[in-house]
């Protein structure tokens, strides 16, 4: 599992945050983290202190559920057969290459683009019908988008007028975002940055239950990209669950607990970051003469381990090796009892980039 | 509807459209009244191709003169409202804000409904504002050609002047609505503009003048209609009729278009 260090618990909530008008309680941006994050599923109050309905066939837990997702445009399938899950409660990347069907994914789950065939639930609620689910759920699709003429803050009075958002919440937002001093700037004066970091203020009016963001890092500056990572861990933790696309594979790896890959509409991968990641582990073996190599990778395939020649090396894939610690062993005792001497011996974790495109290129993943 | 009117009316608040088109009305506003008293003549000069004939003196001291020249300015003023009413939604589309507007109000029917309310009540309040101007301008312009004013202020003048603002506003929603249903087909602000303009101007005209019959039919010039109270080319109620009817097509197209179509931009 992704680090998710008591780091990302720092705010900058100001003090002066209302109280949220729909719900009665204290400000809940503030509110301590629940010691188990608990999915705002089907039947349970929200973050928003409302109830979201208990359609049939919503499975508990799952914030966004998909079966056969597709979309096409003319001959063009552009999202293909998407089986989805996205775990309440968990911070999930969503990641694949330009034009692999994740914005159009998106998309089809904030209802502004109907699916072709398949279905799907968001909150428990069917996609076919958003205006059950959108209330609880906070956006940023593409590049932010608002009105140049207005200032950043009248932007989101703009926003929160027509979801019905009492706009008392703005200061909070902005301030958690790190705008408290720059929200009456005109927008067509923003930087870059300070646009990304409004447009994530905009998704957080209403205290959402599920945030929706495509690469929220467009444009941040290193400490900004920092921030956003803190902003995400610290949302997680108030209770919301986040589904963020990124081409940012380090920032994926450091900040999400759940990933999902798809290429070509098609998904590639589903699960737990660190699962994939850790299939691109591998132990590097180098022996005293080269010689020797081959004879160890046909005692290691025996065993049923799957080395590579690298150079003066052995990779030994460990992508099927449920013990690390016992792979190396038998290692260490197949050589020892071929009196083959090891000059390396040595355990090499993969990164999520790493691993991301080996599964990419075609290599198979189970 | 409310808070998607109620966003609307915050967005029409900025200073670019408050100052913008709050100049660019009291413009129109001004010259149309100012050019209705300086050529008014004092003989009968007779309508051609359904144009609009010069008032006459007595025509302008009669209980309707004070709002003639607002009446007049009822056509490019009309251009004016069309032009905001398109960019409206085609600014959605450009500036990405009709994704952020569709997540907020997933409900396509309010969203839209409540926007287009909100543009037809800032067109009534600055048609009012308009009329009052053209009023204030004319009393001045008609006393200096020596134009009679007493009838103006009579009640048959003040019932005349509701009148004129009523089929004026009419009007003028019209022209927006052609321009809205435009702007949420074509999204594209230059496409939009040029399709709208070059029918209303230009073509609408050269049509005028080769075919008698255009005034019944060419929705631009029934709407001019509709704002002068009917002319001689075309009656009151055939021009309040067709014009209406053009202009619910025109907006239930954009509402069938609106709620079925893919926001891809």
């Amino acid at each position: 599992m992704a680090d998710r260090g008591t780091s990302g618990s720092t705010r900058r909530v100001m003090n002066t945050t209302p109280t949220n008008p729909a719900s009665g309680s204290r400000d809940p941006l503030r509110r301590p983290p629940p010691a188990e994050p608990t999915p705002p599923a089907a039947g349970q109050a929200t973050r928003r202190g409302a109830v979201l309905p208990s359609p049939n066939g919503a499975r508990a837990g799952l914030a966004i559920e998909t079966e056969g997702l597709t979309k096409r445009y003319g001959a063009r399938t552009v999202v293909d057969g998407l089986d989805l899950e996205v775990p309440a409660g968990v911070i999930a990347g969503f990641v694949g290459p330009n034009g692999a069907g994740k914005t159009t994914t998106l998309r089809m789950l904030l209802g502004l683009v109907s699916p072709t065939a398949g279905e799907g639930r968001v909150l428990g609620v069917a996609l076919t019908e958003p205006a059950g689910y959108l209330p609880y759920l906070g956006a940023l699709i593409e590049s932010p988008a608002f009105y140049p003429g207005l200032s950043g803050q009248r932007n989101l009075v703009v926003q929160a007028t027509l979801a019905g958002i009492d706009p008392a919440w703005i200061p909070a937002v902005l301030g958690r975002v790190g705008l408290d001093e720059r929200g009456t700037d005109p927008y067509k004066t923003s930087s870059l940055g300070m646009k990304q970091r409004l447009g994530i203020a905009a998704a957080l009016l209403g205290e959402p239950t599920l945030l929706i963001l495509d690469e929220p890092t467009n444009g941040l500056d290193p400490a900004g990209i920092r921030d956003m990572r803190d902003l995400l861990r610290s949302l997680n933790q108030d209770g919301a669950t986040v589904f963020v696309s990124s081409h940012l594979l380090g920032e994926v790896q450091q900040v999400c607990d759940w990933l999902v890959v798809i290429d070509n509409g098609r998904r590639r991968y589903q699960g737990p970051t660190g699962n994939l990641v850790a299939e691109g582990d591998v132990v590097v073996v180098g022996c005293q003469s080269a010689a020797d190599l081959p004879t160890l990778e046909k005692l290691l395939a025996r065993r049923g381990l799957h080395a590579t020649r690298r150079g003066d090396r052995l990779s030994v894939d460990l992508a099927r090796v449920g013990d690390i610690n016992e792979a190396v062993a038998e290692i260490s005792r197949i050589a020892a009892a071929e009196h083959l001497i090891l000059v390396e011996l040595s355990l090499t974790k993969a990164t999520l980039e790493d691993s991301y495109l080996n599964l990419i290129s075609g290599n198979p993943q189970p | 509807m409310i808070r998607s009117f109620r966003s609307e009316l915050l967005k029409l608040s900025r200073p670019s459209i408050v100052l913008g088109g709050g100049a660019a009305l009291a413009g129109f506003t001004a010259l149309a009244t100012v050019l209705t008293f300086t050529t008014a003549t004092v003989t009968i000069r007779p309508a051609q191709n359904g144009r609009y004939p010069t008032a006459t003196f007595a025509e302008l001291a009669a209980p309707h003169g004070l709002t003639r020249g607002f009446a007049n300015a009822a056509g490019l003023v009309g251009v004016l409202v069309f032009v905001l009413f398109l960019t409206s939604m085609t600014a959605e589309y450009g500036q990405g804000t009709i994704r952020v507007l569709l997540t907020r109000q997933p409900r396509r029917a309010r969203l839209l409904a409540g926007k287009f309310i909100a543009l037809v009540a800032v067109i009534a309040a600055a048609m009012a504002a308009a009329e009052l101007l053209s009023a204030a301008i004319a009393v001045p312009v008609a006393r200096a050609r020596g134009i009679a004013t007493t009838e103006w202020f009579s009640g048959g003048g003040l019932g005349h002047a509701a009148a004129d603002y009523a089929n004026a506003l009419l009007a003028v929603a019209l022209f927006g609505t052609v321009g809205f249903a435009l702007g949420v087909l074509l999204r594209s602000t230059p496409l939009a503009l040029g399709v709208g303009l070059a029918w209303l101007l230009p073509l609408e005209n050269i049509v005028q003048n080769s075919w008698a019959g255009a005034v019944h039919w060419l929705p631009g010039l029934l709407f001019g209609a509709v704002a002068r109270g009917g002319t001689t080319g075309v009656s009151y109620p055939a021009a309040v009729g067709l014009a209406l009817g053009y202009g619910a097509c025109a907006f239930l197209v954009a509402a069938l278009t609106f709620l079925r179509r893919d926001v891809s931009t």
